[in-house]
């Protein structure tokens, strides 16, 4: 498996294209329902006018055929007009002088000059009531030397027009709203199914694969294919620097090694040749071994750099990972014992095999243990040990050394970093780095936690 | 002993040549990876060195073209590129081993050494025997003297690898490649401290000279 493979995606938080979507229907909503009840109010309003305006031009008109028609006339009128069942909508009253009544129009007190709203049962109210609108009337009073006029206006059928109105008003923005959720999701799933475009190609480049890029779509003037456009850009001129310091690193340690041959070459005959001086052999030998580490390092140096470059090739073979900790607990038994330390193997379970490349795991596991062997003092013990645990191999080498301060855990896994700033003592810093670019070739996570004391190595390989 | 040396750099070349010529080896010096192909088709050398990247045609090619042309001659790829798949690469070509530059002339030579043996022991062997010391593959005891020596399964490897190459100087890289599958150096002083391991148990209980010997700067060696 190459570090491309299993990963941890990231999951964009679920509820947010669904908070946008119910956002949008609630802002929607509350628009639609602010502009109805305004509209609303206004209708009222105007209808009130309406109205009172139609009373006080029907009582002129009674007035006017009562001048016309003398008193006789106008009751004959107002029998007439009674009888019709649409003269309901706008009943009239007539009170001669002397008391007597006529009209379809229900008056329980004394008759009113001006504007007064009238109650279903003929009393007189001062102002609308809150419910039971239906019965009330619109009347309107003119006192003529003739007798009392009174003209009214039902909004019995404003009322049902009204109801009508509102309903049709609740259903259409009900029905608009669904539309509004429906292509309110619609937009936000869109636009979250881009973001993780986004978000894929970001995660991968974090893995170490440089090479991903977002997927375009959308024209040119869309927001989500601005972004995706300048996060390739971005991830593009990554990879190119990043290519170009592989390089400059490849061609340094091929470069330095030329004339390391060199020197190699002019020294070493003398190291071996039997006629040279004992002291002065010891001498060449050590300077030989000292350009030997320059070399680990050159090397170090370029496997980095293949590893993170995704040069490298990785195996995709079967690997035992029990095997590989009991074989390197054998390899390195003694050599911990020579430095008085101890190095045993802990728990080491029958675990499924893991596809890799068993090489550079073997020398991941060895950069661990000599990691703990070179930092401990004598006396200190190491463990390593491999388990099956929730779906994931544990390989682990634990220490009761000095251990990794929590704070310094994230840099020593970068290049050269090294613990103790006045690099007294051998290393190059390169060890856990090479570790943790072995580990994620491999989908794999290297963690350093606290032994308390020391420190507790392990490499988490996910099966399955 | 017939060597073919291919390699284009003038000062590795003069560095390898003159140490194998003081060791006996005749050497053939030739800069051209065409000429070396012709050369190595047309006359018959007991081993071949070659550069891997080389004007004309590349150490690789030349490899793949004498296994296709049914050279057989021992080949050892030399080269700056020294990384796990190049290696594999030269191996899979057909080259039998894959030394990385800058390197030590006692490892070439030991290396040589080694392409150059005599047919391998057959697996129908088991027991060998060098000098005093017998080891029985069947049972796996190990005896000097007629007394038995208790090993460590690790130790008996490595004392099996040695006595399956008497007299021959293995080197530190030899040793972590062939015992233990390691093709990088560890940090830690890993073939020594095994070395010594072994030592104290087939040498220095006996009184006879001792058979595991050290070659300052170069590596160990069983019997001489």
């Amino acid at each position: 498996m190459t570090g491309r493979g299993a990963k941890d995606r990231v999951r964009l938080p679920a509820g947010s294209y669904v908070r946008v979507a119910a956002t949008l229907t609630a802002a929607f909503f509350l628009g639609a329902f602010l502009a109805g009840a305004a509209g609303y109010i206004w209708y009222e309003q105007n209808l009130d006018e309406v109205l009172w305006q139609d009373a006080r031009d029907n009582a002129a008109t009674l007035a006017a055929a009562l001048q016309e028609q003398g008193v006789t006339g106008l009751w004959r009128e107002i029998g007439v007009y009674a009888s019709r069942p649409e003269s309901a909508e706008a009943p009239v009253f007539f009170e001669t002088l002397s008391g007597l009544r006529t009209g379809n129009l229900v008056l329980q007190s004394a008759p009113f000059e001006g504007p007064h709203l009238i109650a279903a049962d003929g009393s007189l109210l001062n102002r609308q009531p809150l419910f039971g609108r239906m019965g009330v009337l619109h009347g309107f009073g003119l006192r003529t030397p003739a007798g009392w006029i009174i003209a009214a206006r039902a909004s019995g059928s404003a009322a049902e027009t009204r109801a009508l109105l509102l309903r049709v008003a609740f259903w259409s923005l009900f029905s608009a709203a669904l539309v509004t959720a429906a292509m309110a999701v619609w937009l936000a799933q869109r636009s979250a199914a881009r973001l993780a475009r986004v978000d894929a190609a970001l995660e991968a480049a974090g893995h170490g694969d440089l090479s991903a890029r977002v997927e375009i779509s959308g024209g040119e003037n869309d927001d989500a294919a601005w972004i995706a456009r300048r996060v390739n850009q971005l991830l593009q001129q990554l990879e190119t620097s990043v290519d170009e310091m592989q390089q400059v690193s490849v061609a340094l340690a091929h470069d330095l090694r030329r004339p390391l041959q060199s020197v190699i070459s002019h020294l070493e005959p003398y190291a071996v040749d039997g006629a040279t001086p004992d002291g002065f052999r010891d001498d060449l030998s050590a300077a030989l071994s000292k350009l030997g580490d320059l070399n680990w390092t050159f090397d170090a140096i370029l496997r980095l750099s293949r590893l993170e470059s995704g040069v490298a090739r990785v195996a995709h073979d079967p690997v035992d990972l029990s095997a590989l900790a009991r074989d390197t607990v054998e390899l390195l038994e003694p050599v911990a014992e020579d430095r008085g330390q101890r190095l045993s193997a802990g728990e080491i379970a029958a675990v499924p095999m893991v596809p890799g490349d068993e090489l550079m795991l073997r020398q991941a596991l060895i950069n661990l243990v000599e990691n703990a062997l070179q930092h401990g003092p004598p006396g200190t013990a190491v463990r390593v040990s491999c388990t099956f645990d929730a779906g994931r191999v544990r390989l682990s080498v634990v220490d009761n050394g000095p251990g990794i301060p929590a704070e310094r855990r994230a840099a020593v896994q970068q290049r050269f970093v090294r613990l103790d700033q006045t690099r007294s003592r051998p290393g190059t810093g390169l060890g856990l780095t090479l570790v943790a670019a072995i580990a994620r070739r491999h989908g794999a996570t290297l963690e350093l936690d606290d032994a308390d004391p020391g420190l507790r190595a392990s490499l988490f390989f996910r099966v399955g | 002993m017939k060597v073919l040396l291919a390699e284009d750099d003038a000062e590795t070349a003069t560095y390898v040549s003159t140490a194998l010529t003081t060791e006996g080896y005749v050497v053939e010096h030739l800069v051209d990876g065409r000429d070396a192909l012709a050369a190595a088709t047309l006359a018959r050398f007991d081993v071949i060195v070659l550069d891997r990247m080389m004007p004309g045609l590349d150490g690789l090619s030349v490899v793949r073209a004498l296994r296709a042309a049914q050279v057989d001659t021992p080949i050892l790829l030399l080269t700056a590129l020294g990384q796990v798949d190049d290696r594999v690469d030269g191996l899979t070509a057909g080259a039998d081993d894959y030394l990385t530059k800058p390197f030590a002339m006692s490892e070439l030579s030991a290396r040589l050494a080694a392409l150059t043996r005599r047919p391998p022991m057959k697996a129908e062997t088991t027991d060998i025997q060098v000098r005093d010391l017998h080891m029985d593959l069947l049972s796996r005891r190990v005896t000097r003297q007629g007394r038995q020596i208790d090993l460590l399964a690790r130790e008996f490897n490595l004392l099996r690898y040695f006595m399956e190459r008497p007299d021959r100087v293995q080197t530190r890289t030899m040793l972590l490649e062939n015992v233990w599958s390691l093709t990088f150096d560890p940090q830690t002083s890993v073939v020594e401290t095994h070395i010594s391991r072994l030592r104290s148990k087939i040498d220095k209980p006996f009184d006879a000279p001792p058979l595991l010997h050290t070659i300052r700067g170069v590596g160990y060696v069983l019997g001489r």
